[in-house]
């Protein structure tokens, strides 16, 4: 168990008052909410500047700490003074520390915060919490409902509410056609089980899209780029494009511009009234990496019969 | 194909998965965190999706200590952020086709 310098977590003096910590917190506590943060790491960080806070907040636990910490360094193993005795594992008066450390527990025993306040039901046990986890899926896999096996890890809490591991659970899941990117699946009861008689908490799923190599989501529609040669714009041509599900052909026709959208219907997305969206075919001149002097000469022959200026609206 | 399956719950269903009390979930409904269908509370029926926002809501308001005013800002915020997130990763992977290196 390393000691933790509660000050340094906030970035605060030692003899910060009440005010000045309580600032503190509020800013950090912004910095690193995880529903808030992109920060890496950002909900390990939360819950230090929260567990900092309740230390610190109370005149008595602050002073208790402020006692230990003559004791101990920042992130060097702790044990106290001669004749201290830890608190850990000993039941406090019925609330929990929920995810605080153990050397929080150590101190002040159960005396957390818990889960509990205002806002809470009061039933008999408590409810096991929700897990929540992304889950990527190739756009494929959203054409037709498929199963796909879901690891994830449960936490599991003691009788005194604390929070003593994480076991791994694996279910098959079926992903519904037609899933949008960010869209949350409910697993009723599938996340931590309940302490006391209380309903097992849920897991919910956020569906990812991975990044495809060849296509881009747009809604329900895809894009697919497709290069061309300068001469198959001029002159069009039919060209084999491949789609989720395999190829389709394109007819290109002459006098096609850079840049321009094709579509082809029932290629894209599945949407949830199971109708399919458009294959958009955005088309892409690329130049010949090199040309030799017949190549240059006949570039040269266009050039001047076609006596074409880009630049007439520039 | 079968139209899209819509969990539907009521407000005694809603409180116990998200570990609410109805009170703290009308307070939330109140400040229009939540729409509900349905005109009385007794009628009420949330969608899956407002779980997670009632959740979230309560979260902030505890840990950030934010009056409603401000949950409800945050979320508004947060969802438009990650929409434009969304959008910017999307225009990122297109420019990247289109762009030469």
């Amino acid at each position: 168990m390393d000691f933790k310098d509660y000050y340094k977590i906030l970035g605060v003096e030692p003899t910060a008052d009440d005010k000045a910590i309580k600032a503190a917190y509020r800013k950090l506590a912004r910095k690193y909410h995880p529903d808030v943060s992109k920060e890496k790491d950002a909900e390990a960080k939360f819950k230090d500047v929260s567990e900092a806070y309740e230390a610190l907040k109370s005149a008595d636990k602050r002073a208790e700490y402020d006692d230990l910490r003559r004791y101990g360094q920042h992130g060097q193993p702790f044990q106290g003074p001669p004749g201290w005795q830890s608190r850990g594992g000993f039941g406090g008066g019925g609330q929990d520390t929920g995810d605080f450390s153990d050397f929080f527990s150590s101190i002040f025993g159960n005396r957390g915060p818990g889960f509990g306040g205002a806002e809470s039901r009061r039933s008999s046990g408590r409810r096991g919490q929700d897990v929540e986890m992304e889950l990527a899926i190739f756009l494929e896999e959203t054409l037709s409902s498929e199963s796909k096996k879901v690891t994830f890890q449960v936490p599991q809490y003691n009788a005194a509410g604390q929070h003593v591991s994480n076991t791994t659970k694996s279910l098959n899941v079926k992903i519904p056609a037609g899933v949008t990117d960010g869209e949350r699946i409910r697993l009723k009861g599938q996340g931590a089980p309940g302490v006391g008689g209380g309903a097992n908490g849920d897991l919910y799923l956020t569906i990812r899209f991975a990044p495809h190599p060849k296509f881009d989501v747009e809604g329900e529609n895809l894009i697919i780029t497709l290069p061309l040669a300068p001469w198959e714009l001029a002159l069009g041509t039919e060209v084999a494009v491949p789609t989720l599900t395999g190829k389709i052909n394109l007819k290109v026709p002459a006098g096609s511009q850079n840049g321009q959208r094709m579509r082809a219907k029932g290629h894209g997305l599945r949407s949830k009234a199971g109708e399919r969206g458009y294959l958009f075919v955005q088309l892409k001149a690329v130049m010949p990496k090199k040309s030799d002097d017949d190549i240059k000469a006949l570039w040269q022959e266009l050039a001047q019969k076609a006596a074409f200026d880009p630049r007439e609206n520039f | 194909m079968s139209s899209p399956l819509i969990v539907q719950l009521d407000l005694a269903e809603f409180c116990e998965a998200t570990d609410l009390s109805d009170v703290y979930v009308i307070e939330i409904v109140e400040h229009g965190i939540l729409e509900p269908q349905g005109g009385t509370p007794k009628d009420w029926r949330f969608t899956d999706y407002e779980l997670t926002l009632a959740k979230r809501a309560a979260k902030l308001r505890r840990d950030l200590e934010l009056e409603w005013e401000g949950v409800a800002l945050a979320l508004n915020l947060l969802e438009e952020v990650q929409q434009l997130r969304a959008e910017n990763r999307m225009l990122r992977q297109r420019l990247g086709r289109l762009v030469v290196e």
